[in-house]
């Protein structure tokens, strides 16, 4: 072994603990944003692949009966890919725990032979037989069920009939079961009969060839309903389809998020380990003097410390990379499942695995060779007469004389030290102050939107929801649930989907493809107190007036308050005026007093929906106790929900992106804490010198520590406040983003306390480094901290 | 001229009795810088401390700075048994007692040439607070630097920055002045006016134990110790033989 190598091979002993920490830093660091570049660009691209593989449709057809003529007839007309007819349905289902769950039962004539909207095998029988029940496998930990179970149905009829699950499909195109709390059965049409559902077929899901924009797609909606009107064989009505997955706008929010992620972590561990590297230089200063005096060059002694750390860099990124490979799986994995997504293809785009070595491994160098040449260039004069001790050098010199403590020089003194090497400090708020930003903007953002949600929820005038499978008269419903005890309140309301319609150029055409909820209410209602942000709720009188939602708004930016819209439901066509805007978390919906909605829709007295306000604390148990009344009543519920159940069904959605950031805050969190004890013990190292000199003057143990802990403070309490800006930036940024695509409400940002509680603790973990670095150097007698190098 | 604060009229204001130090650890050789040194120093001597690299001469001063500690033997300075101190009452005594002068300054680089000498002031709390500046002022100009005192240590030369270093060294008005080679980084003009300085304190009847190589130095000291091999081999004093 040559001598150069002997040195290199015995600093790397000598300095075996910080060359550790720096390892540690950059494996942690680089698997880290390995990891999330991966996991971005798979999720991206498998998303993608996922929602076009189940071949969503881009609009549906809704007759009374689909006949094989009526499919023939439109998969013969021009531009229509691919055509699948079926009926759905929306039941309840038991779990094991005796849970009811609402379930959307959807009846496929030929599982074996699906041209749209694709489903396929999970677990059990493939393709269905009947007598069994097939379910979306994201509902089984709700259900607690397994293959070959039996589970109880609701009948229409109230009867409640028993049915094997034969088996678990994935269905790409819906959200997950936990999310929406909504169960995704499948059956065949005898199958149906047997739960006493119609086996009759009433939608056409219809793919076209070429899809368009939104509107293309509409017009071809009206084209095509119009088309089968003229054969006698008009729809009910024509959706179109926005052909986005119904978490569409979750999972942009998480990608963007990695991306964030990415950026930040790559940044934290770039400048940690160009800081720790200048710390360990510093130390190295006089030995470079030696060296450059028994005729080394600047070259040489460059590439001896590049020679001792390439090795180190080498191996952090071989154990970085397979480690980043395998967390950015296992974060695809989780939002696998989160989304309900099928992930078909784990391999990471060629290009991005060699754009991350090119970045695990030049960075490193890059970040770690600019201190190292600059060290290798200094003048043999300064290198050995180096007095251990750094002078502030041009403007900081100047500046840091206007740092003044009254009347205590310890306190300036320990200021202006803070101060004194203003690159490495921005590196270390860099590092510190990102890795607490992510963790206050996950926990600000979850609480705000949390907030929102207890604030909209306390809005909301009743406790329990109840949506039936069948109509039924306003007196009826009410009078059942008001027998049941601890009903305060009972509204019938009643439901009825609505197309917007626009008058184009003199033809009157039905647009804007998104059907739309019309939300019939009792004239005196007491159960409806929705905020108002803009105009007013119509007068008793007004029988044209309705209040929209702002998403309405959202999806139709033509609506605006004092405006009149037409509206269509089925061959109807009326004119409405609006004259409230009110805000909600949900769909949009226009709110219409019963005389509107009559004038609307002409569906007399049929109410779907019933809204109960109860008394005591238990809604969950009045909840079942209403819904056995309208069972018993014959008056069977698809849908019941408590507000608790709302929350939780809000909380699991906002969980697909605040998984990530909760991840990554906690790895921050672990980065933070390495960074820190690294740091501040290179540093507390490097200027051991100095404390030496303090103590020679005459500075108490106490005195050294107060300094030093000063410092660490001062540090600790900057990257706080800039973590709190950055939290508050980035969580605010992320409340407009839920606010504007997610919940159509105002966000106002919160400042979460548990957030500044682990800021603090982050404070307390640098003042605690600080601590114990310095106690270290002071059991070191004066006389090796002053000969200390 | 700077007033007393205290006066040190003890017979030896330093005393070494029989002081080893070795240096090493367990497994390897151990290295004796000092075997068994007995000196008495009386109070305003100056002391020049001679001998080789490794004779000994940096561990004897850091022994009398309470810096260091003994490996034998007992060290009295200032009428305290070095022995017996704590860290904190070590480095009580040496703020009061000791002034500090390194061949390289080290004066602290983030305070004004004023506020290093301040600070040492506000370690030790023996001159009231009020006073401090009046002092560190008065002290700044006993070192010919009175213009420089607002300026950072780097903004000095070599020269400028030892004279502040000597003025910080005086700032508790310690009776015993302790310096290690402190003219061994300035050239011969400069050195020469360091030591013109350094004998100026012994009309302060400041105690002096200056090791150093300068000649010059070592030629207005009273007295002047030879140090090898970790032994006092000679001791004279005005060009005679003391012991």
């Amino acid at each position: 072994m040559s001598t150069q190598w002997r040195k290199i091979a015995g600093d790397f002993r000598q300095h075996r603990l910080q060359i550790f920490l720096i390892g540690i830093i950059l494996v942690l660091g680089t698997a880290g944003v390995v990891a999330a570049l991966n996991a971005r660009a798979i999720l991206a691209r498998e998303i993608e692949k996922s929602y076009q593989r189940a071949n969503a449709p881009d609009l549906i057809l809704w007759f009374d009966k689909v006949d094989a003529a009526l499919l023939d007839l439109v998969r013969a007309r021009p531009g229509i890919a691919e055509v699948d007819a079926r009926s759905t349905a929306f039941l309840r289902i038991a779990g094991k725990s005796g849970e009811w769950f609402p379930m959307r039962l959807t009846v496929l004539p030929d599982f074996a032979n699906q041209k749209v909207n694709l489903i396929h095998r999970d677990a059990g029988a493939w393709p269905a037989g009947n007598g069994g029940l097939l379910i979306e496998q994201s509902g089984m930990p709700l259900l607690d069920a397994h293959e070959g179970e039996e589970l109880r149905v609701r009948t229409p009829a109230g009867g409640v009939a028993t049915i094997p699950v034969i088996g678990f499909v994935h269905d790409t195109a819906v959200a997950p079961s936990t999310q929406d709390r909504m169960i995704y059965g499948y059956v065949t049409p005898a199958t149906a009969t047997s739960l006493g559902q119609s086996a009759e077929l009433d939608q056409l899901l219809v793919k076209l060839k070429a899809r368009g924009s939104m509107s293309d797609v509409t017009e071809f909606a009206d084209d095509l309903s119009g088309w089968l009107k003229a054969r006698n064989r008009a729809p009910l009505r024509a959706d179109a389809l926005s052909n986005t997955h119904p978490h569409a706008a979750l999972m942009t929010a998480m990608l963007r998020v990695l991306e964030v992620l990415a950026g930040i972590a790559f940044i934290c561990s770039a400048t940690l380990a160009a800081w720790m590297i200048s710390l360990w230089m510093k130390r190295e200063i006089r030995q470079v003097g030696i060296i450059k005096t028994l005729g080394a060059r600047s070259s040489q002694l460059a590439w001896q410390y590049l020679a001792l750390v390439a090795p180190l860099i080498l191996l952090a990124v071989g154990l970085a990379m397979p480690i980043g490979t395998a967390v950015g799986r296992w974060v695809v994995k989780y939002h696998e499942a989160m989304l309900n997504i099928d992930v078909s293809d784990w391999a990471v785009p060629r290009s991005l695995a060699v754009e991350e070595l090119f970045l695990a491994l030049g960075i490193p160098f890059l970040a770690m060779g600019m201190p190292i040449m600059r060290a290798a260039r200094i003048s043999v004069r300064r290198a050995i007469q180096d007095p251990g001790i750094i002078a502030p050098r041009g403007p900081i010199a100047f500046t840091s004389r206007l740092i003044k403590m009254p009347g205590n020089r310890r306190w300036t003194f320990a200021l202006r030290n803070t101060f004194r090497r203003p690159w490495r400090l921005s590196l270390t708020l860099l590092a510190l102050s990102a890795g607490g930003a992510l963790l206050l903007t996950a926990h600000n953002n979850y609480e705000s939107l949390m907030r929102v949600i207890d604030t909209a929820l306390a809005t909301r005038a009743h406790d329990i929801e109840v949506q039936l499978q069948r109509p039924a008269p306003a007196a009826q419903l009410e009078a059942v649930a008001r027998a049941v005890p601890d009903i305060k309140i009972a509204e019938a309301f009643r439901r009825a989907g609505v197309n917007l319609v626009v008058d184009d150029g003199g033809s009157v055409t039905v647009r804007e493809g998104r059907r739309m909820l019309l939300c019939g209410y009792p004239v005196e209602t007491r159960l409806l107190k929705l905020p108002l942000t803009e105009g007013r709720w119509p007068a008793a009188t007004e029988t044209d007036a309705v209040v929209v939602n702002r998403h309405v708004q959202t999806a139709s930016p033509g609506v605006k308050l004092g405006g009149e819209i037409t509206l269509r439901f089925r061959e109807r066509q009326t004119k409405v005026r609006v004259v409230g805007i009110v805000e909600e978390i949900g769909s949009p919906v226009i709110y219409a007093a019963f005389p509107t909605f009559e004038t609307m829709t002409g569906l007399g007295d049929a109410s779907a929906l019933l809204r109960v306000k109860t008394q005591g604390d238990r809604p969950q148990l009045v909840a079942g106790a209403l819904e056995q009344a309208l069972i018993d009543a014959r008056l069977t519920p698809s849908f019941v929900n408590t507000k608790s159940e709302f929350r939780t069904s809000l909380e699991e959605h906002f969980a697909v992106v605040f998984g990530v950031m909760k991840m990554i805050a906690l790895a921050s969190a672990l980065v933070g804490a390495i960074s820190l004890i690294a740091t501040v013990s290179l540093g507390v190292l490097e200027r051991a010198r100095e404390i030496g000199v303090i103590r020679a003057l005459g500075a108490r143990p106490r005195s050294v520590i107060a300094i030093f802990l000063v410092e660490g403070g001062a540090v600790a309490f900057l990257s706080a406040l800039l973590s709190i800006g950055g939290g508050i930036f980035f969580a605010r940024l992320l409340g407009l983003m839920a606010e504007r695509q997610l919940l159509h409400v105002a966000v106002p940002l919160y400042v979460s306390r548990v957030g500044l509680l682990l800021l603090f603790c982050g404070v307390f973990l640098v003042i605690l480094g600080v601590w114990l670095s310095v106690s270290r150097i002071l059991r070191m007698s004066v006389r090796d901290a002053l000969a200390y190098e | 001229m700077i007033a007393p604060l205290a006066a040190a009229d003890d017979a030896n204001i330093i005393q070494l009795d029989g002081a080893t130090k070795s240096f090493g650890t367990r497994g390897t050789q151990k290295f004796q810088a000092l075997r068994g040194i007995s000196l008495r120093v009386a109070p305003g001597d100056f002391l020049a401390v001679l001998g080789k690299s490794g004779s000994g001469k940096s561990t004897l001063l850091n022994l009398i700075a309470g810096i260091d500690r003994p490996t034998s033997g007992e060290v009295y300075a200032a009428g305290a048994n070095l022995t017996q101190l704590s860290e904190n009452k070590m480095a009580l005594w040496r703020g009061r007692n000791i002034g500090v002068v390194f061949q390289f300054f080290q004066l602290l680089p983030t305070l004004t040439v004023e506020e290093n000498i301040m600070l040492a002031m506000d370690f030790v709390g023996k001159v009231p607070g009020a006073e401090r500046r009046t002092r560190a002022r008065e002290l700044l100009e006993l070192v010919g630097l009175s213009d420089q005192a607002a300026k950072l240590p780097s903004a000095l030369s070599g020269g400028q920055q030892q004279r502040a270093a000597i003025a910080r060294a005086l700032a508790n008005d310690p009776p015993i002045v302790l310096a290690d080679e402190p003219t061994g980084n300035l050239d011969s003009e400069t050195s020469a006016a360091v030591a013109e300085l350094f004998h100026g304190l012994i009309a302060q009847r400041k105690t002096l134990l200056i090791v150093t190589h300068d000649d010059n130095l070592a030629s207005r000291a009273h007295r002047v110790i030879q140090l090898k091999d970790g032994l006092i081999v000679a001791d004279k004093s005005n060009g005679s033989d003391r012991g």
